[in-house]
């Protein structure tokens, strides 16, 4: 088991080095030279561009760049805004809360909802269950941004109840202001995440060991839990991961939607505004979330199932 | 006299492609206290089903009619609690594939002792004390180890005596036990039988034996009925059934085994294929592929009458002189070619 | 000429009924859908009541009228030319993407499958690291380096759809790879490039239908959300994407204006899912 543990571990670092050299090294994939594309429009004095080149180690060979870039990032110096003449660091811990407190928010609709409503829509066959597959028939055909929008008619300016603008301060302003793009964001998922926990249930329930369980008399509590939930979630806990992970991404959307400033929001002022040192800061911080939660995803799947656990270990 | 089990014109009706379909037609059999009956068929016949039946796990949408009793009561109007109650007490079932029944998430342990703790509520550690003394008597060794294992590391033989054992545990008086070394290497088969066999036996259990091996069923059943199209064409005891059977398809399945004494170029096969209860054909289900076949045949479904102590639903059976062997009964060679 | 038109009627029918085998009636009213918005997209300039930029600042934000089925936008461009002269990069851009992508990950995927081991190998952990990367955000870095518009968004997108292709491709082509008839093929002493293109390719081509249909609409989902930001079609020009990016007239109570090009994303998705998945039951159905 902590072999195992620690092949996937290492496999999410080499992942990570590799993701972020990809980063690095796009920055050179641009047409015309570094400084250029660091500096874009901006006119600037010589000696910031020399600070500029020294900063980015621009006169030494490439790899070594990359070296000296990567040893700052991990010190949590992720180099300077050239547009904002800011560490790019103090912008990035200005942002993250938000970011990170939505898809929080949103991780757990999306869990919650879409677990209980896929169960139960598997438990109870017939107009429920209809309706519920409709709904997520409809729902996952749903872009985020759309979602978005008419959550904020709707709710936001229709019937007034939550805010359209702003992120809030202190806890439960916070989670006023980012109630509808948190469910904006889990919509999609949540819609997803309700079929597939809905098939998985149906089918661990018509299964052997279901059946296994129902022949010795075990009552229907015992049954669903013990047998056809604890097989379902195999799947489901993939799936969920899955669109967890993917929500970093869709964080990116839902801010400029209600013009929350967060990661997204700040990823894209600096793309236009060609301020390349933050666009590859924040593209490193969502991709490492991305990596991670889908390490920690299929960590917990194969805890999940002892098959896979066990068999790590005996290869 | 009240049996221990006994089904009563029993007939099933399951939705495939959206219609109901007939598997199961008038089937009636008894299982006595200790005994030993063995339901014998090719797939499809409805031996799985009638087993299935007795426990009402039957799959969705599924209709039952007729009476199955139990110790002389009806379970027909049982509610879902009474059969719960009954499962965890009166019968158990041993799937074909304990690969696929025996839940693998689950330790062996978990999996042995579920229903002593769920349904009797009994400490955990004692239900455990309890399943590693079964797990040796049903010839598992270094079993408290076993009990913390996955189903995954352990053979199938092994898997399948952790399913009987777990059956064991329930102290059931009947066990229904759905061709339990089909899916088990040919060597493992005959110790998996024996230690089930040895072990009911001890304890005084019934059961209800369903395979398509017909040497298997009569090595150690008391009786043996024959099923085919989900009717129940011949109930007999294996010393009976070897040396008269009654019905054509009986026969006709001793004669397409192979025989250790005798060399034969090819065995004979009983033409055309089987079929299910609601392909039957009015009349006999048998009439398509027997070699007797006569008017009558298609005209009437044949009534069960009792010839020498055996049921059998034959219109002929009165006058046809059957053998098991293809060698002693020449005469049928000319029928079976017949389509 | 009457037996030429009953034959090719005659061969149509055919060929509708074979198609309606595989995706049922919901699928041919799906598929008719999409047809239709196609012939649309094309016949954009012939069939659009005005041009999609013209101005008509008499009638602005207006409800639908004779001049403008379905009313005009903020600035008084009519709704229904827009949607019409959107439908063109709309349909295009996922188009672009998704064709892109299986022709990347198809062989990608035959040469993993096939060759296994080390080159399985690199393969695969080559589509890990692309699969790290989210569309969206591969989108918005091609965006950083070459500028907005259809083609850089489309090509990232390409590639961060190509590992999700390439993967149910892989699988599938393992799976048939240890079929006998592989065997007997390569015991005959066929190339491997000859057994994988004219057999094993074309026998795992519906589940490689099927994932394409299905990545056409998640494809139209992002094109849409990048020129919901900026990033892909730029305004003044018209996709739904841009076409929704109208928060002033949300936040006016007038949500009409973004309605029409919602209401054309989530029915352009809802029918070629709905047909990709037909198509994968259907597989999984005769695969049973």
């Amino acid at each position: 088991m902590s072999r195992y543990l620690l092949r996937q571990l290492l496999g999410m670092i080499v992942l990570l080095l590799v993701t972020s050299f990809v980063i690095y090294a796009s920055l050179f994939l641009a047409p015309g030279s570094p400084d250029a594309l660091l500096f874009g429009a901006h006119t600037v004095s010589p000696a910031l561009r020399a600070a500029v080149n020294r900063q980015y180690h621009l006169n030494d060979p490439f790899l070594q760049q990359y070296w000296y870039w990567l040893v700052n990032v991990l010190h949590g110096n992720f180099g300077t805004s050239i547009t904002y003449r800011t560490p790019v660091a103090l912008r990035l811990s200005a942002a993250a809360p938000v970011t990170a407190f939505l898809v929080i928010y949103s991780a757990i609709l999306i869990i919650v909802s879409g677990v209980a409503l896929g169960v139960l829509s598997a438990l109870r066959p017939g107009k429920l269950d209809t309706l519920i597959m409709t709904a997520t028939n409809i729902g996952t055909a749903v872009p985020t941004f759309v979602a978005g929008l008419i959550l904020l008619a709707i709710f936001g300016v229709k019937l007034n109840w939550f805010p359209v603008y702003g992120a809030g301060a202190g806890f439960f302003d916070r989670l006023r202001h980012l109630t509808l793009p948190a469910v904006a964001l889990a919509f999609w998922a949540v819609a997803y995440l309700t079929r597939v926990t809905r098939t998985s249930m149906r089918e661990e329930l018509q299964g052997d060991p279901v059946m296994t369980a129902r022949s010795r008399g075990l009552s229907r509590r015992v049954v669903v839990q013990r047998h056809a939930f604890r097989n379902a979630l195999i799947p489901i806990v993939t799936v969920a991961g899955l669109q967890v992970a993917g929500l970093i991404a869709g964080t990116v959307i839902v801010e400029q939607v209600f013009g929350l400033n967060g990661l997204g929001e700040l990823l894209l002022t600096s793309v236009q505004d060609k301020d390349f040192a933050t666009v590859q800061a924040v593209s490193l911080i969502l991709v490492a979330a991305f990596i991670v939660v889908n390490t920690l995803v299929d960590i917990t799947y194969t805890m999940l199932d002892p098959r896979i656990r066990l068999g790590a270990n005996q290869s | 006299m009240t049996h221990l089990l006994e089904i009563d014109h029993l007939s099933v009706d399951l939705v495939t492609h959206r219609r109901y379909r007939k598997v199961l037609q008038d089937v009636s059999i008894t299982v006595e206290k200790a005994e030993v009956v063995s339901l014998v068929g090719e797939s499809g016949s409805g031996k799985s089903m009638t087993a299935r039946s007795v426990l009402n796990l039957l799959p969705a949408q599924g209709k039952m009619s007729g009476n199955i009793a139990f110790e002389g009561q009806s379970l027909m109007d049982n509610t879902n609690k009474d059969w719960q109650r009954f499962r965890a007490t009166k019968a158990a079932m041993i799937f074909q594939d304990p690969r696929a029944s025996i839940n693998p998430v689950h330790r062996i342990g978990d999996f042995l002792t579920e229903a002593l703790v769920h349904n009797r509520d009994m400490d955990r550690h004692e239900a455990l004390e309890r399943a590693a003394t079964i797990l040796e008597q049903v010839g598992i060794d270094d079993a408290k180890r076993r009990l913390r294992q996955f189903p995954h590391e352990l053979s199938g033989g092994m898997l399948q005596r952790v399913m009987i054992a777990s059956v064991l545990l329930i102290e059931p008086q009947l066990i229904l036990a759905d061709e339990p070394t089909t899916a088990l290497d040919v060597t493992t088969q005959a110790d998996v039988i024996a230690i089930l066999d040895d072990q009911r036996a001890q304890r005084e259990m019934a059961m209800l034996f369903i395979t398509h091996d017909l040497e298997l069923a009569a090595a150690f059943s008391d009786r043996i009925a024959v099923m085919y199209a989900g009717y129940i064409v011949e109930v007999s005891t294996p010393a009976q059934l070897h040396a008269r059977p009654l019905h054509p398809y009986t026969a006709a399945l001793l004669r397409s085994r192979p025989l250790l004494h005798e060399r034969t170029e090819r065995l004979p096969q009983i033409s055309g294929r089987p079929l299910s209860a609601f392909e039957a054909p009015p009349g006999c289900p048998f009439q398509d592929r027997c070699p007797y076949v006569q008017a009558q045949c298609s005209e009437s479904l044949p009534p069960t009458q009792l010839i020498n102590g055996s049921i059998v639903r034959c219109h002929r059976a009165n006058e046809l002189e059957l053998a098991s062997t293809a060698s002693a009964d020449a005469g049928t060679e000319g029928g079976q070619s017949r389509e | 000429m009457s037996i030429l038109s009953n034959l090719i009627a005659h061969e149509d029918r055919h060929l509708l009924r074979r198609i309606h085998d595989r995706i049922g009636t919901g699928g041919m009213v799906a598929a008719g859908f999409m047809l239709l918005l196609i012939v649309a997209a094309i016949l954009a300039p012939w069939i659009s009541p005005t041009s999609p930029n013209a101005i008509d600042l008499l009638n602005v934000s207006s409800g639908s009228s004779w001049t403008h089925p379905l009313g005009t936008d903020n600035l008084g461009r009519d709704i229904l030319s827009r949607l019409l002269w959107g439908a063109r990069p709309s349909l295009l851009g996922p188009t672009l993407v998704i064709s892109v992508a299986t022709i990347i990950a198809v062989p990608l995927a035959a040469l993993a499958g096939w060759s296994g081991g080390v080159v399985d190998q690199i393969v695969s952990r080559f589509l890990d690291l692309v699969f790290a990367f989210p569309g969206i955000l591969l989108a918005i870095l091609a965006v950083t380096l070459y500028g907005p518009g259809l083609y850089p968004c489309s090509m990232a997108l390409a590639l961060s759809y190509m590992p999700w292709i390439a993967r149910v491709t892989r699988s599938e082509i393992l799976r048939e790879r240890n079929k006998p008839y592989v065997k007997a093929l390569e015991v005959q002493g066929l190339s491997g490039f000859a057994i994988c293109v004219r057999h094993l390719i074309p026998n795992v081509s519906a589940t490689i239908w099927s994932q394409v249909t299905i990545s056409f609409g998640y494809a139209l989902i992002d094109l849409a959300a990048l020129s919901f930001l900026g990033l892909n079609i730029l305004p003044p020009g018209a996709d739904w994407g841009v076409m929704t990016n109208n928060e002033n007239a949300i936040l006016q109570g007038d949500f009409s204006q973004v309605l029409y090009p919602c209401l054309l994303i989530i029915l352009c998705v809802t029918s070629v899912t709905y047909v990709g998945k037909r198509l994968s039951d259907e597989n999984t159905r005769l695969l049973k």
